[in-house]
This record gives C-alpha cells, structure tokens and sequence, in this order.
C-alpha cells in the first residue's frame, strides 16, 4: 500500500497538469485515498459539500503535497483533514451567523485547532434531514402539490391533447397509426415506457421502422415543441 | 493494498445539488417523472464535480438543464467543452441493467453510470461504456459491460482522426489557414496544407504550450482501404518566424515507445514526422521543449 501510494505520488508530481497519465492517477489516487478510515467525518448538512470541495483540491494540490511521517498514509490522511477541517470550520461558522448559540466557542484553546473542530462537531445538527431514497417521492409529491400548474403538466397536456394535430400528422406514410402522438404517449408519458418492440407488434410494423421514425421524426417534433412552449410563457 | 479495480469513485453530494434537483423536480406532471429528474439531476451534478476535480470543462446547457426539454424527456446530458455529449445514467441499489430511452442516445459519446444507495449525500461513479457505432440501437446498458473510469478519460482526451474525415473537429483544432497565416504572413504557402477532398486528406492545427507557444499541425490521408499516411509538422508561434532551437517533436506508439523524433536547429521554420497507421492505431504526439513536455494523444 505504502509503495503503491509511493509511486502514485511521484508519478503525480512529474506529470504535466492535464495530461492523460495524470488524470487517470488522480482517478486511482481518489480512489485509494477516499478508503483511508482516518478522512474525517461530520454530521453536518454540508459535510458533504465540504468534502467535494476537499476531493477537488486534493486533485489539485497534490503535487505540493509533502509528508511529514514515515506513514504516507497517515501523512496524506493528516493532509486531507487540514483542509477538510477547515472547510468544515467554515461552514460553522456561516452557521453562527444564524444562530447565536452556536456562536460561541465552547473552549478557548485558540491554538488548538483539533480540540476545537473536534468541539464543534459536538454542535453538530443530529437532526438534520438528509433526504433519503425511499422519502424522495413523498417529498417531491408534497412540494408539486403547492405548485401551480407546472411545466410538466403543461407539456404532458399539449401532447395529449394535440390540438393541432401536428403529432398525429406525423406518422409513417403507410400506417397512420404509427405516428408521433401515440409513440410519445406511450414511450415518453407511460410509466414505465412501453417497449418498442411491443409497439411494433402491435401496429404490425418492424423495430427499426418505428425506431427509426421516432429518432427522425418524432424527437426532432418533440423538441422543437417544448422549446417553443417555453416563449409562451 | 486497495485494489482500485474494485472500488469506485465517490462523489459527495451537498446541499447545492438537492435544492437544483427538488427545483427541477417539482416542475413535473407526476411523483415519479419528479424522482427521475431527481436522479437525473443529481447523476449530471456528480459527473460534472468528477470532471472538475480532474480539470475538465462541463457546461450545463444540455437538454437535462433545460425545463421544457427535461420535463419530456428522460435525459442526463453533460456537455464536455470541445468534446461532445455524456449521458449520466443513474442506476438504483439492486439494479443490474439500466433502461436507456431513445433521447439519452443522441449525440453521446458515451455514458456514465450513476450508483445511488438509501442514502443521497453521496454517489457512487460505476463505469464507463463508449459510444460503438452500430446499426442496432442501445436500449440497454448491463452493469457487467461497463468499462473503468480510465475509459472515459482516453476517450474524452483521445482526438479521433477518422471523424476528421467526416467533418468532425473537436478539441480546439481549427483550419490550418486560422493559426498559420497571421504567424507566418506570407513567408509560406498554406495551400498544400487546407482540406484536399479529392485527395480524401485534412489537416487541423492547434496552438500548444511548451513554454513557448508553437503550432501543432496533423494532417491525416486516406490512401489504401484502411491505411492511413499522417504528417504532423510544428511551426513557431505567436508571430515568431523560427521555431524555439533544441524543440524535439516525437511520435510514440500506443505502448508510449519512442518510434521517430525529430530536433530543431536554430533557424528551422517548421520540423515534420510522417508516418503510416491502420484503422484504429493510436499514437501519441510529444514535444519537449527544456523541463516542459506536451503530449497529444490520437486514434485513427
């Protein structure tokens, strides 16, 4: 481990800044070192922002980076967490703008910067919610609930009421049952979307001729259509 | 030893992320459209803080960015500067082939798939799978094809030659005449140089650092079926008339072996290697000027 990290280094230091071989480096390094158990970790809402803006630094600064222990991992993890630590320091502290209590320090070892993030963290909000999988829907449903009509709901409308008729018009010249509109319906509104091959079956046609149709006819149709809606507006 | 085959990238995915997400997602007609947005939005967000960690440039103009289009549509398109489309499939915990519509097929270079777990704060980057040309659409990417990461860079750095003869020019190459003429004025001809279709030949240029500006021109002939003749030439740059002294231009094969090079004297205008490759050899162009070295990589 310590050789390989040895030579992902050095090879990180003499390679040219956006070149091929760095590049795919800093790919293996990302991944070696978002494994070290010692990266720290926080309970805060934008821990996670923190730690994107360390990844996007570590990529950058690398080759500056100089160990200080015989451990390059230990070295490269103390590193990392300096920087982390202060992202995180940041963040409480755009906190504290907020919120008087969390505004004064709980210790005044000034100096000692690991005793004080380590302090902080105890203030960290345990009950913040992160949105999880499983709540997606429910939250979605809850905000589309108190919004007006919405894009999508216009869209999905025009479509399904083609008052023009400009999606049935478009249709294969020798099935007009193979057109815009009912392949829109059922690949793009149905949930899940149907099958082309079912489609196809169905309106006694092959794949590739409805394939076909609907990549050049119908989705060039489809665009064209919700890029204007959005001048009505 | 960690075995950097087995573990993926992991991208963390802050506040900025769900609230661009919830505000695209509330915008459609139905629950499930909203969490397809949601994931859609999310995959081109953690795809885009990669690209930036390792210094490439995205844009967030495509269809996945505009709300009539994605309110449609079931896209996560993410424009590369000077290299095309990605697509950013999300995949969810369990699944093992990823549905992939019509729209999310145009114009990628490739797709990139998105691990989502119960938890939202973090994404997991599974792979890679580039654009092959074929008759038979895609409409289905298996977990099992994806190729790593390092795929993906190649591809988005790799400059494609064939495509040049089909009129596509990506990654900054411009007209030779664009770069050439105001350097060189009139101290030579770049007639011999511009698109010969009858020849079935094209050349590009482009401006290159190596401590000093000069020009890179690559120009590729189709003779025989499948072999190709390709000149690369280096010219001075930023009005200069001779090429910077000691300036080595060289050719590398696709295992990085040094095959031919080439040195400046102190009064060259120009130095040029040429050379023949088959269908699908890659090469790689390297000029070293002092402590700084350039390399370009390509696939015919």
């Amino acid at each position: 481990m310590e050789e390989q990290l040895q030579t992902l280094i050095n090879d990180l230091q003499h390679y040219p800044e956006e070149s091929l071989e760095r590049r795919k480096a800093l790919n293996r390094l990302l991944i070696i070192v978002q494994q070290f158990p010692g990266i720290y970790k926080s309970s805060h809402q934008d821990y996670p922002e923190a730690l994107n803006k360390t990844w996007e630094w570590v990529c950058r600064k690398i080759g500056e980076f100089q160990p200080h222990s015989s451990s390059l991992q230990q070295s490269l993890t103390q590193w990392i967490n300096g920087y982390l630590k202060w992202r995180i320091k940041d963040l409480y502290a755009s906190d504290s703008k907020y919120t008087i209590s969390l505004n004064r320090p709980l210790n005044n070892n000034e100096h000692n910067y690991n005793d004080r993030v380590s302090m902080l963290d105890i203030l960290a909000d345990s009950n913040s919610q992160s949105t999880t999988l499983n709540l997606l829907d429910l939250k979605i449903a809850q905000i589309q609930k108190s919004e007006r009509q919405s894009w999508g709901e216009r869209i999905k409308q025009y479509i399904e009421q083609d008052e023009m008729g400009e999606l049935k018009n478009c249709h294969l010249k020798k099935n007009p049952e193979c057109n815009c509109h009912l392949l829109a319906i059922r690949l793009l509104l149905h949930q899940p979307p149907h099958k082309i091959a079912d489609i196809a079956r169905q309106l006694n046609s092959s794949n590739q001729t409805i394939y076909s149709h609907w990549k050049r006819k119908c989705l060039p149709l489809l665009r064209k259509i919700s890029t204007n809606l959005e001048f009505d507006r | 030893m960690i075995d950097t085959k087995s573990h993926h990238v992991n991208i963390p995915l802050g506040k900025d992320a769900h609230k661009l997400a919830e505000e695209f997602a509330v915008q459609q007609y139905s629950s499930g459209k909203g969490k397809k947005v949601y994931l859609n939005t999310l995959a081109v967000y953690a795809v885009r803080s990669y690209l930036t960690w390792l210094n490439i440039k995205t844009t967030l103009t495509g269809d996945s960015w505009h709300e009539g289009l994605r309110a449609i549509f079931d896209v996560a398109d993410l424009e590369i500067v000077n290299v095309g489309k990605l697509e950013c499939r999300p995949v969810l915990p369990g699944e093992k082939t990823i549905y992939l519509p019509s729209e999310a097929t145009i114009d990628r270079i490739g797709y990139v798939v998105v691990q989502f777990s119960q938890k939202l704060d973090a994404v997991e980057l599974l792979g890679f799978l580039p654009t092959k040309v074929s008759w038979e659409p895609l409409e289905t990417i298996e977990l099992t094809d994806l190729q790593s990461l390092d795929v993906l860079i190649e591809t988005i750095q790799i400059v494609n030659l064939r495509q040049w003869l089909e009129g596509t020019f990506k990654q900054d190459w411009q007209t030779p005449e664009l770069l050439l003429s105001s350097n060189l004025r009139s101290a030579f001809s770049t007639k011999s140089l511009a698109l010969d279709s009858q020849n079935n030949s094209v050349g590009r240029a482009k401006v290159v650092n190596v401590g000093k500006q000069v020009i890179l021109l690559v120009q590729l002939t189709s003779n025989v079926r499948d072999v190709f003749d390709i000149r690369v030439r280096t010219y001075p740059g930023e009005d200069e008339t001779h090429l910077p002294a000691d300036l080595q231009l060289i050719i590398l094969d696709e295992a990085q072996n040094h095959c031919m090079q080439v040195q400046a004297r102190n009064i060259d205008n120009w130095i040029q290697l040429e050379f023949s490759c088959q269908h699908e050899e890659k090469f790689s162009v390297m000029l070293i000027l002092g402590n700084t070295t350039i390399k370009e990589h390509f696939v015919v």
